[in-house]
């Protein structure tokens, strides 16, 4: 039980340490960024928090340093500087060790770092003396009104007298306001008169409302538009920080003061036993409508926190991805039973059978669907590891360089994004060290002096495309072709040109790098990023603009569990296309010649039969199925002899044999036992245009 | 003492308002000190900010006259559960009037 605590803790360290990077990152761009830096300061807290709780006492103490210094920045309003974003960065890597390999963790950068950590929290020696090239010496004020994630309002609203008269009901503009977050509301009745002298008509009314939302100053301006210049409204945005303390609650006496309440006045109502707001009210003749302000403050702030808890604890649960590895093997053999299920049934004439399998049918559908979602993982996940490698990379090469990420959003099963790390890794090294110019190149060539390297990720169909850019030099194919020679990789009689050369580079072994820099390794090749991306079942290419730049092209399948199939059959044989290939189908008698091109609607499309590919010699039937299929921008005509229809299949993988079998991604069990081929559209596609089935 | 009882309508918002103040105020103006008044809520099915204030004059009025006053109905059953939110001296609208005992609606 205290293993899986500790396993469980450490999980929730990691992605803490990973939510600091990515805020400090955001830090050295937008150092006056306060909803990053209290993020930042957040998960510190919550790591020293946990790690003491679980015996982690040199995790505790440490992150309790770095929060320290993060905490002298935030309290006193200073942005944050290039050298406290290092030194955090960098501790934040030193926790990482001491969660990871502690023996790994070398004291001496613990003191080096707690000695700089001491010095920006001003409990060291004077600034100056740790650095005077800081660049930004003199501390910049955060700006009050930096775009963050929660805002909180206190409105004020005092509606005319004759606000019903007007036909306001001024209850539902409040309740319009409460739609925007959580809300806390107060309504003051003190203006109301004795009963003798109201004027039922007349409204004396008017609430007091604490708004915590993400809309801002502007949306709750619309609410009251009509209301401008009849009646009495008050907005004012309120710091967090007068009531929160990160994700504490404030106590009524830190709220006090920051009322200008003296805080010896304070101090004397703490020492009684009796509620503080009482004493100050009753003994000490505090103003009554300050306190209770400040009541109305905490409790809002209350409620907000425990609404954010719960909404955090509601959306959100912990699998261990292994339980949702063994639901999905499950859910994959309910589906093979239940296509076996599906067959059998056809051989008898109930109805009520047929129903119940129909039935069984459909929620085998969703069950797949629901658990396959459970898999899925937005992407950004992986690639927001990326800005830290590029920043450490900017810094190593001495380049400037810059991360461009878009469709961070899109899903992706997360065994896949698992394998995907490396490559990419080396993907991003090898743009960065390779790809793109020194500085002075760059200005030379007429570029900006920064680069960008851009990570794109998108949906098509069952694959995902991922495009590693970058604004660089692009392939020298004159140079590749010569170390390809060299290496003899290629003859040098070869007459290899155009795109073809650019291929050259994902050959085992190849590196035109003249010499073997530490930041993209030895040269060890993009054929290891290859072979990577082959055996998810993806394919990679490369596409190059001389002084342009690269584009790396990874596509990849979007699961590696369950698809939605087409079942076809050519001869005795049975293949699975992956349903979201499939473009149409058309009957049509079979041509006495083997044909290279259809025309269909007027458009030309590369054909080729299931029989040529897999050598079939069974006699053919004088009809034929073609089914076209779609991979990204290509699109290929299959012919077949019969197609038997939708068959939603388990993917099974055919491990070795798979390397030697152009076209096939991997085999199904059939209803009735049999296996079918899972036909891979994007090999079959690319080796059509290279006949490489020939 | 005898006290008295109103039931107050079911559309009790700003359209009724002024009659409301009218039986209002004839109760006061009719009970002595230390007497009653219920107001029954268990039929209101419309209300508005004006009934809410019309509600703290009658407490305030019933206040000086020493005067109770008792809510006789669920008020989380009727649409003044609609202003709950309402907080008036730190207290909970109901709460607030304290001379309004909540009781349970004679069904």
């Amino acid at each position: 039980m205290k293993d899986k605590l500790v396993e469980t803790f450490l999980e929730e360290a990691h992605e803490l340490l990973d939510g600091l990077e990515e805020q400090l990152l955001i830090l050295e761009k937008k150092p006056s960024d306060r909803e990053a830096m209290n993020a930042a300061f957040r998960a510190l807290h919550s790591i020293k928090g946990s790690a003491s709780m679980f015996g982690f006492d040199e995790v505790g103490t440490f992150a309790h340093e770095v929060e320290a210094a993060l905490d002298y920045f935030r309290s006193t309003g200073q942005a944050a500087t290039a050298e406290l974003s290092d030194v955090v960065l960098r501790s934040r890597d030193y926790l990482r060790l001491l969660l990871e390999t502690p023996e790994l963790a070398a004291p001496e950068e613990r003191e080096e770092l707690i000695s700089i950590l001491l010095i920006l929290a001003g409990k060291g020696p004077k600034k100056t003396e740790l650095s005077n090239t800081t660049p930004q010496n003199k501390p910049e004020k955060i700006n009050d009104f930096s775009p963050s994630y929660f805002n909180s309002f206190k409105i004020k609203f005092t509606p005319s007298k004759d606000a019903y008269h007007r036909g306001v009901k001024p209850e539902s503009l409040i309740k319009e306001l409460c739609a925007l977050g959580k809300a806390s509301v107060q309504c003051d009745c003190n203006a109301v008169p004795l009963l003798t002298k109201l004027d039922p008509e007349s409204c004396y009314l008017s609430w007091n409302v604490l708004l915590t939302t993400s809309s801002g100053i502007e949306d709750i301006k619309d609410i009251f538009i009509f209301e401008e210049g009849s009646s009495e409204i008050q907005i004012e945005e309120i710091s967090h920080d007068d009531i929160l303390d990160g994700y504490d609650v404030r106590k009524l006496g830190e709220i006090l003061t920051s009322k200008q309440l003296p805080g010896e006045t304070i101090a004397r109502a703490l020492s009684k036993q009796k509620p503080i707001g009482e004493i100050l009210v009753e003994e000490l003749g505090a103003p009554k409508d300050i306190i209770e302000s400040a009541l109305f403050e905490q409790r809002h702030a209350r409620e907000v926190v425990q609404a954010a808890k719960e909404e955090t604890e509601r959306k959100t649960i912990r699998i261990r991805s292994e339980k949702l590895d063994a639901l999905l093997n499950l859910v994959g053999e309910l589906v093979t039973i239940q296509a076996q299920l599906s067959q059998t049934v056809k051989d008898y004439s109930d109805r009520h059978l047929h129903g119940i399998s129909d039935y069984v049918k459909r929620l085998a559908g969703e069950l797949r669907t629901t658990s396959m979602e459970l898999r899925l993982v937005p992407i950004d996940s992986l690639f927001a590891k990326f800005k830290r490698l590029t920043r450490d990379l900017s810094k190593n090469l001495g380049k400037t360089l810059t991360l461009k990420i878009e469709g961070g959003e899109t899903e992706i099963d997360k065994s896949v994004i698992d394998i995907l790390n490396d490559p990419l890794v080396h993907l991003v090294r090898n743009a960065a060290d390779h790809g793109l110019e020194t500085k002075s190149e760059r200005l030379a060539a007429g570029k900006p002096e920064e680069g960008t390297i851009s990570m794109k990720a998108q949906h098509a169909g069952a694959f995902v495309r991922i495009i590693v850019s970058d604004d660089g030099k692009g392939l020298n194919r004159e140079k590749i072709l010569k170390k390809a020679i060299a290496k003899g990789i290629v003859s040098s009689d070869s007459q290899i040109q155009g795109e073809d050369i650019d291929q050259l580079i994902f050959q085992p072994g190849f590196s035109t790098s003249e010499q073997v820099s530490s930041v993209s390794g030895r040269g060890v090749g993009l054929d290891v990023v290859k072979t990577a991306i082959d055996q998810l079942g993806g394919s990679l290419s490369v596409k190059s603009t001389l002084n342009k730049g690269t584009d790396f092209i990874l596509d990849i399948p979007l699961t590696l569990a369950i698809i939605d199939g087409f079942l076809v059959r050519s001869g005795s044989r049975m293949f699975v296309i992956p349903l979201s290939s499939v473009d149409s189908c058309f009957e049509r008698d079979r041509p006495l010649q083997e044909e290279r091109l259809i025309v269909k609607d007027k458009e030309f499309i590369p054909y080729v039969s299931a029989r040529r590919i897999f050598s079939s010699d069974e006699t053919a039937p004088s009809r034929e199925e073609v089914v076209i299929v779609s991979v990204f921008e290509s699109k290929l005509a299959l012919g077949f002899d019969q197609i038997i229809g939708g068959y939603q299949t388990v993917i099974k993988p055919i491990g070795e044999i798979a390397r030697y079998t152009n076209g096939v991604s991997g085999a199904a069990i059939l209803a009735d036992g049999g296996i079918a081929l899972i036909i891979d559209v994007a090999s079959l596609a690319k080796a059509h245009k290279t006949q490489a089935y020939l | 003492m005898l006290d008295i009882s109103i039931n107050v309508p079911e559309d009790s918002g700003i359209n009724s308002a002024a009659e409301l103040k009218k039986v209002f105020l004839n109760a006061i103006n009719s009970q002595k000190p230390d007497s009653e008044i219920v107001l029954d809520i268990s039929k209101i099915k419309a209300i508005d900010s004006s009934f809410i204030q019309l509600l703290a004059a009658l407490k305030k009025q019933a206040e000086l006259n020493g005067i109770s006053i008792k809510i006789l109905g669920h008020w989380e059953e009727t649409p003044l559960a609609d202003f709950r939110y309402c907080e008036v001296d730190g207290k909970s609208l109901m709460q607030n009037f304290s001379l309004i005992t909540i009781t349970g609606a004679y069904k």
